[in-house]
């Protein structure tokens, strides 16, 4: 984050420079449709859109983390864009308290299966999309994620 | 009961901000609303974009947002509700198919995710996050890629816990799995490595901890600590209600994780989100602000404006910036915090504040290079 503080008048406006970042083309995007059961997940989809997207979070070193996170590879993987989300995977599912009370807790699913969708952005030299997860099964959320499961970014149909 | 059991009506935009491909779009679907009963389901919808408005801080980033609704009639009205789990046993023929008693919880109330999905990329793909409400007073909801939710006084509250889990990746910051109280086991220690999400961490030192630009130098690290790793911790919070740190007792676990505030939406229903996940939820959202909000202005002496400034291009943005245009005006800019989008963009976020004695009538200019 860059930071500056300055004093403006008529005479003397501020300026300030941007450093230049990689350029990234369009605001294009894919919706990207998975379906699952079990540990079995399969591309349904991509769907180019005309969107923009959250911000890339940082391709930082995640071997020893936990979570649930997807990253757009370019050529020779190299990383282009990636998202810390939700676990979409269902392996446990959040039961609120009764009405009236406040608290949440987890039940694991018994039978894992659902439909659910990515939006990855169209960027140029994109090649394939990765799934990174902890092991698919209930209250796994404090292992290692790595990933499980990846597809190829398509390149026609878009607009 | 399931797609041939309704219509896809429509989908109308009720909160317009500009074109979808700009914006960040949250769309709304109905479920088990019969067709004459569509009047309701836009009552029903205006009321929770009128609890999300009023709702930190999407009150300041509403301009960033855009809501739709896609109507789906449905043959019969509400969902099913099985006796098994004390339920009244009704069998409603709905469009998404909606049912309580999931993994025999009444509360835990889901729809057909795949029909969901197959009616938003149809009707409104530029969907960043999905909720479907579902036409019964019965409390409960769901989370995952599509937020379900009731009608129930409350139920509000789900759908806002779960927009924090899938749009913006928060964690879950309550400390067991099954609930205090439970028995369970395996709990006590969290074990796993950092957490990648933005609202957990295992880490408590204050160079390094991924909030620490938001703890005080008074506040300590841990905040507070568990005394019993064998259960919750049931201790009050022992500093006011703002403070953020790091709260032993997250993530699902009793000791060694930890949460940014005592309490947020993330930990408890009916609490605002902390000030981590605020600031998040502003990141997140920055690059659909509008990028020209105050471009012309008037200052009042010591009053200051503060905006985003979303920038189309790469390769960059000159920031000339405040252009007083009173005469004798003394205004003091400030450009605290810029970020990269997805798209090449940038997004700025500027302040400036009169610190003369005059009204101040300002433009910002900037220009590309």
């Amino acid at each position: 984050m860059a930071k500056k503080k300055s004093k403006a008048s008529s005479k003397a406006p501020p300026r300030r420079s941007v450093t230049p970042v990689p350029a990234v083309p369009s605001n294009r995007a894919l919706r990207m449709t998975f379906s699952y059961e079990g540990d079995r997940i399969s591309l349904v989809s991509q769907q180019p859109v005309e969107m923009i997207l959250p911000p890339s979070h940082p391709f930082d070193e995640r071997e020893a983390q936990t979570g649930f996170w997807f990253t757009v590879h370019g050529t020779k993987d190299r990383a282009l864009y990636r998202r810390v989300i939700q676990n979409l995977i269902r392996h446990d599912v959040e039961v609120f308290a009764p009405e009236g009370e406040t608290t949440v807790h987890l039940e694991p699913v018994q039978k894992p299966k659902g439909t659910f969708t990515l939006l990855v952005p169209d960027i140029e030299g994109a090649q394939s999309v990765s799934i990174s997860a902890p092991p698919l099964k209930p209250g796994a959320m404090h292992l290692r994620a790595g990933e499980i499961a990846r597809f190829k970014v398509a390149k026609e149909k878009r607009p | 009961m399931s797609a041939s059991d309704g219509t896809v009506m429509g989908t109308t935009q009720i909160v317009n901000h500009g074109p979808a491909s700009q914006k960040w779009n949250l769309v709304i679907l109905s479920e088990g609303y019969q067709n004459t009963e569509m009047t309701k389901f836009h009552n029903d919808v205006q009321s929770f974009a009128q609890t999300m408005y009023s709702t930190p801080p999407f009150d300041e980033l509403w301009c960033a947002i855009n809501i739709y609704r896609i109507d789906v009639s449905s043959t019969d009205s509400g969902a099913d509700d099985p006796a098994a789990c004390g339920g009244s046993g009704a069998t409603a023929r709905t469009y998404f198919d909606a049912s309580f008693c999931n993994s025999g919880i009444r509360r835990l109330l889901v729809c057909n995710e795949a029909t969901v999905h197959s009616v938003v990329n149809a009707q409104m793909p530029q969907a960043h996050m999905i909720m479907v409400m579902v036409n019964s007073t019965v409390y409960g909801g769901s989370g995952g890629g599509v937020a379900t939710f009731s009608l129930a006084a409350g139920a509000n509250e789900i759908a806002l816990h779960e927009m924090g889990h899938t749009a913006f990746g928060f964690a879950d910051e309550y400390e067991y799995y099954a609930g205090c109280g439970s028995g369970e086991t395996g709990h006590d220690h969290y074990t796993g490595g950092e957490p990648s999400q933005p609202n957990v961490t295992k880490n408590t030192n204050r160079a390094t901890i991924k909030w620490g630009s938001l703890i005080a130098a008074a506040t300590p690290l841990p905040t507070t600590t568990n005394a019993n790793c064998a259960q919750c911790d049931p201790q009050g919070n022992p500093f006011p209600a703002a403070t953020v740190g790091a709260y032993e007792g997250a993530y699902y676990n009793h000791c060694g994780a930890y949460r940014p505030q005592f309490n947020c939406r993330m930990r408890a229903l009916n609490n605002p989100y902390c000030a981590v996940c605020q600031q998040v939820i502003r990141q997140t959202l920055a690059p659909f602000m509008p990028s020209w909000t105050f471009a012309t202005n008037t200052l009042n002496p010591g009053q200051t404006q503060r905006w985003w400034l979303w920038w189309p291009g790469y390769p960059g943005l000159e920031v000339i910036g405040v252009q007083v245009v009173t005469s004798g005006a003394v205004m003091q800019f400030d450009t605290p915090g810029m970020q990269m989008n997805s798209d090449g963009s940038t997004t700025y976020l500027l302040t400036v504040r009169n610190v003369g004695n005059v009204a101040a009538v300002w433009h910002f200019r900037g220009q590309a290079v």
